[in-house]
């Protein structure tokens, strides 16, 4: 739909809260790991790149003119055995003109529409890590949209992660405690920037963490989006 | 098309107050505050075993009134269940009309706003003595959300919020350096916007690793908007 179209529900304008009123119009997808309490494996990478340390990305194949993709949230979840000696997870967010996919260790995804009413035909095209971190392939007009840092502390299983890209409102901080946490699992979120994937253009996001160790982190995953 | 006016007024208030006061919302609830009903001992995810309510839309296609839910508190009156870390969850919606059964009681939602009747074309369930049973498809059925809940220890009247697609950023929790023994907590985490377009359902499933001991007993507030 064009953006100047207004959407008016049964003659309600606005009543709703932002994210309500993207769905009732059909405009909200998201992409999950497709069994619930199975995870997929990711990679122990301790260090920024630029290319090995893909998490996911989508890709806008609406024409010109058609749908921006808006990214809403990112939720981790870090069902199996966690890493030891974690401190922060890290994260950058990149947009690049034209299409792009993870390639490696990757998957493609299908977005699902969270309203019944309409057909899962979303513009986007989703690949995520699978069994390893994907490999970003090299583009042109890349730009680094956001930097992102989580304090979780120790990790521990069951922890989740949520990226905020961009609600309004406050962001949340997190309390460090007088002793790293061991077995009581924590819901952290993080904000992110606003992101839009423009017609023929892509956004992806990696992930790395200081200084976590011996095992291989494992995520379950959630990725919201709005098509307007 | 006619816009809703408050006395003249057009989106002064938050959006719950401004859906209340033209007449939108309601809440249905377990029976009796104060008194818990007992869930059930799930320990993995299941597509059709795990169900703890069902609200389908039975407002005809052509009229194209959405029901979106709002919130879902659960609040664990009773005994809590022992060895508790994590609560999952997955909200599902297909299309056509899908009633859990089995361990199921069907709950009268009332409007929010006393001057509007409690007319509503939500049919709800909710889990009663167990855990619903979600029966096969009837329709194209869609996981629109996973949710997770780091309850650590569940202690006795614990409180457990889902937020279905509200404004702002979602809150976390601080997990601690020892497990919490008998100081209760308010939790509160983020779900998808649910809509349930006209003759269609939403369930959501619940479990909660790795719970040992002791049935978990949750009393309940699922508030919606249908407009």
């Amino acid at each position: 739909m064009a953006l100047f179209v207004q959407t008016v529900l049964n003659g309600q304008i606005g009543l709703g809260s932002s994210r309500q009123q993207l769905a009732a119009s059909g405009k909200v997808y998201v992409v999950t790991n497709p069994t619930p309490g199975t995870a997929i494996a990711f990679a122990n990478n301790t260090a920024f790149s630029a290319t090995a340390n893909g998490l996911w990305c989508i890709s806008n194949q609406n024409p010109t003119g058609g749908a921006t993709i808006y990214l809403d949230r990112v939720k981790l979840i870090q069902t199996a055995t966690a890493p030891a000696n974690g401190l922060v997870v890290r994260a950058e967010c990149y947009t690049a003109s034209g299409v792009v996919a993870l390639s490696g260790a990757f998957l493609a995804r299908t977005p699902v529409n969270v309203n019944p009413g309409y057909p899962s035909n979303s513009g986007g095209t989703v690949t995520t890590f699978a069994a390893g971190a994907g490999t970003v392939p090299a583009t042109s007009n890349t730009r680094l949209v956001g930097v992102m840092s989580a304090a979780e502390g120790a990790i521990v299983r069951y922890d989740s992660l949520t990226f905020e890209f961009g609600a309004d409102g406050l962001s949340k901080g997190k309390v460090g405690v007088t002793a790293a946490h061991a077995v009581d699992p924590t819901d952290i979120v993080v904000v992110a920037p606003p992101m839009s994937i423009a017609p023929g253009y892509s956004g992806w996001m990696n992930l790395w963490g200081v200084a976590p160790d011996t095992n291989v982190p494992s995520y379950e995953f959630q990725i919201q989006y709005a098509e307007v | 098309m006619t816009q809703i006016l408050l006395n003249g007024q057009i989106g002064l208030q938050s959006s719950r107050q401004s859906l209340v006061a033209a007449g939108k919302m309601f809440a249905a609830t377990n029976p009796t505050p104060g008194t818990a009903v007992a869930y059930s001992l799930k320990t993995g995810f299941s597509i059709s075993a795990n169900g703890l309510f069902s609200i389908s839309n039975n407002n005809p296609v052509a009229s194209g009134i959405n029901i979106q839910l709002d919130r879902l508190k659960l609040i664990q009156t009773a005994t809590a269940p022992t060895g508790t870390l994590v609560m999952r969850s997955e909200v599902y919606t297909e299309t056509g009309i899908v009633v859990m059964t089995t361990a199921a009681l069907a709950v009268t939602p009332v409007n929010l706003n006393p001057s509007f009747s409690s007319s509503t074309q939500a049919a709800v369930t909710f889990f009663s003595a167990g855990a619903g049973t979600i029966p096969t498809a009837v329709g194209t059925r869609r996981l629109v959300g996973v949710g997770s809940l780091a309850t650590g220890v569940a202690v006795t009247h614990d409180s457990y919020t889902f937020e279905f697609g509200a404004d702002g950023q979602a809150a976390g929790t601080v997990g601690l350096t020892a497990a919490r023994a008998t100081d209760p907590a308010d939790l509160v985490t983020w779900m998808s916007p649910v809509t349930i377009a006209p003759n269609s359902t939403a369930w959501m499933n619940l479990w909660w690793v790795t719970q040992a001991a002791n049935t978990p007993s949750f009393e309940w507030e699922l508030t919606y908007s249908e407009l």
